[in-house]
């Protein structure tokens, strides 16, 4: 065991104090509330908190964040089977069978199986996390200067892939995203960057007011547009968890699902949406009666409500052992660890490793207190459901400025908030998807170091690049999932011609 | 606007953008001393400025496409009053901004909140005191409890 068993015992007693116990409740609480609230989502969710942990230490701080990752997107799953209208965008794969359950008086039956889903596939995948981590972390230490542009590259490029329809959009908005974190003094060179004389740029652009203002802030001024609260009936909103027996005969969907989406979350940017339609998809095609699916059916519900939830843990596995974040969400908690002084990658097994296994059983209390708080939540998410756009807004923004001022306690962080706020929202009216931004204000200083750091170790030779198999073999995975849609098109034409 | 229009504007602002940083990052001193093969710090951000200037040519080829079905015609989703609204409540941010830096977070969080409150015409006596009583407990729980001065 990895830092011993001492790091396992001290993360253990620190997480059961009454403290973080309250921590990790509160996080659940809050993330169900945001995650019911149509248009806000598990980054939003995490960026609004983040000043509460500025005073916090690391674990109570991870417990905090982790909670609210977890529940916000099993909250979204509520207003989708209530309302037909996904609270995040990985409960819209929930939509098809949930609300059909729903119309059908199946409301409370739905509720269920997607809280009973969500805790599995969280555990699961929790499980995934703590196995994977330290051999993956182990197998990072041998990487360097190539093998983190490689990783870098790879990050971008298969987030660009999967964020929106035109891969050019993607790519400009990566683009920008890196582009922001040159400005300020080059790490290297000690040379100033863009800074126009202003010394608020002289350490770059802060990272949580572009976070922050990317999502929050965006969603705020399109929330704006439209103010009418939806409406349903309040009366049949209780959980009906399903039986053991029930869930013994969901068994084979249930681990095909929690296998699926902690793959899926592995892959950066791949989030818990994408787990979700994808798990559903193969659940149907796996199915004896796929017709069935669409019109109200539990196993709908359970295939994706256990995937997304289980892309959590999928990824938390690169976002901690390579600093690579697996989904925005991840990237917002990468942020608050960096605010925290940590820094993910593989030596934050060895030089933290009571934080890591905070991480492991932190998560795996989470979803055994989601069971219960999720039941609870159900009762009053009528009422959370019908808070007025009116009321979420300027709460929203206010707490927005406030994390953004708190960082430095700089006010130049809200300017950058500000800004940044308007563009992501003008970018996203013109169908420009902001992940890609995100990830690459993330990934950024990553690519730049290692890209200069390789030039200098291959003696400016670009080749060189490609001559370490680590990087080699990201290379050539990263051009086979760009793509594989058109290799396997070609192989099933040739196959189908030999037939 | 339509979504053609936009994206071409954009496309074009953005390259005009990265133009004028290419040229400010030709400025930037070298690497010195060290090893001849490194690089100097103006290169990788007029590395990943020249790939955006590729992007944006592509999407306004892609936009400029003929062939695109639907492209032509499909509207920015933002009517008038909207638009309005928006605007405003960004506005109101700016303002709030300015009054901050000035004079504090207490006068700033009231005075934002009225004017968000107006623009997005909150009727209710209820949800009026809520948003003016939302301010003052943020500023109680950033200062008092967690000390961290707003």
């Amino acid at each position: 065991m990895i830092g011993g068993m001492d790091a396992f015992l001290t993360a253990l007693i620190q997480l059961i104090q009454p403290t973080n116990l309250v921590l990790l409740m509160a996080g659940i609480c809050f993330g169900i509330v945001i995650g019911i609230l149509p248009g806000l989502g598990p980054p939003i969710a995490i960026t609004i908190c983040l000043p509460f942990t500025f005073k916090l230490d690391i674990i109570q701080s991870l417990t905090l964040l982790l909670g609210l990752y977890s529940a916000s997107i099993y909250g979204g799953s509520i207003s989708a089977i209530t309302l037909g209208i996904p609270g995040t965008g990985a409960a819209a794969a929930t939509i098809a069978d949930g609300y059909s359950m729903f119309k059908k008086n199946r409301g409370g039956e739905a509720l269920g199986y997607a809280l009973v889903a969500s805790v599995i596939g969280g555990l699961f995948s929790t499980v995934c996390l703590a196995l994977i981590t330290p051999i993956l972390a182990s197998f990072a230490m041998k990487f360097g200067p190539r093998e983190y542009f490689a990783i870098g590259v790879f990050g971008m490029l298969v987030v660009v892939r999967v964020a929106g329809r035109s891969m050019a959009k993607g790519l400009i908005m990566g683009g920008i995203g890196i582009f922001l974190t040159t400005l300020g003094v080059d790490e290297i060179n000690g040379n100033m960057r863009y800074t126009f004389g202003s010394y608020n740029l002289y350490d770059g652009i802060p990272m949580v007011p572009i976070l922050v203002g990317l999502f929050a802030i965006s969603e705020s001024l399109t929330n704006c547009e439209k103010l009418v609260a939806p409406k349903f009936d309040e009366k049949s909103l209780v959980s009906n968890l399903p039986s053991i027996k029930t869930l013994y005969r969901l068994k084979n969907l249930l681990l095909r699902s929690s296998i699926i989406g902690t793959i899926i979350g592995i892959v950066p940017g791949e989030g818990a949406a994408i787990g979700a339609f994808f798990s559903y998809s193969e659940a149907r095609r796996k199915s004896l009666t796929p017709e069935a699916f669409g019109t109200g059916i539990p196993e709908g519900v359970v295939a994706a409500e256990t995937a997304n939830n289980a892309t959590i843990g999928g990824a938390l596995i690169p976002t901690l052992t390579l600093g690579v974040p697996g989904s925005a969400a991840a990237a917002v908690l990468l942020g608050a660890f960096m605010i925290q002084g940590l820094n993910p990658g593989p030596k934050l097994f060895e030089n933290s490793p009571e934080v890591m296994y905070s991480i492991f059983i932190g998560l795996f209390i989470i979803n055994i207190l989601m069971l219960f708080v999720g039941q609870l939540t159900i009762r009053f998410a009528a009422k959370i459901i019908a808070i007025p756009m009116r009321v979420v807004v300027p709460i929203v923004l206010l707490l927005c400025f406030v994390g953004a001022y708190c960082v430095g306690n700089d006010i130049f962080g809200v300017w950058v908030l500000l800004w940044i706020g308007v563009f992501g929202y003008i970018v996203r009216k013109l169908g420009f998807p902001i992940v890609p931004c995100c990830i690459g204000f993330v990934l950024g200083p990553m690519i730049e170091t290692s890209f200069r750091q390789s030039i200098v170790v291959s003696d400016g030779n670009i080749i060189s690049f490609f001559a370490s198999p680590i990087a080699g073999t990201i290379y050539f995975l990263l051009i086979l999932s760009l793509t594989w849609k058109y290799l396997f098109g070609w192989i099933k034409g040739l196959w189908e011609n030999r037939l | 606007m339509t979504q053609k229009t936009g994206n071409i504007i954009f496309s074009i602002l953005v390259i005009l953008a990265a133009t004028v940083l290419i040229y400010q990052a030709t400025g930037f001193r070298g690497s010195g001393v060290v090893a001849s093969s490194e690089l100097g710090s103006g290169v990788f951000p007029i590395v990943i400025l020249s790939f955006t200037i590729v992007c944006c040519l592509v999407n306004i080829f892609q936009n400029l496409d003929l062939k695109a079905e639907g492209r032509e015609k499909k509207k920015i989703p933002l009517d008038r009053t909207q638009f309005i609204r928006v605007t405003l409540v960004f506005v109101a941010c700016l303002v709030s901004y300015f009054v901050w830096e000035r004079f504090g977070f207490l006068v700033m969080t009231t005075l934002f909140m009225i004017s968000v409150a107006i623009i997005l015409g909150v009727r209710s006596i209820r949800i009026w005191l809520l948003l003016l009583g939302f301010g003052p407990i943020v500023y109680f729980i950033f200062d008092r409890a967690l000390h961290i001065m707003l």
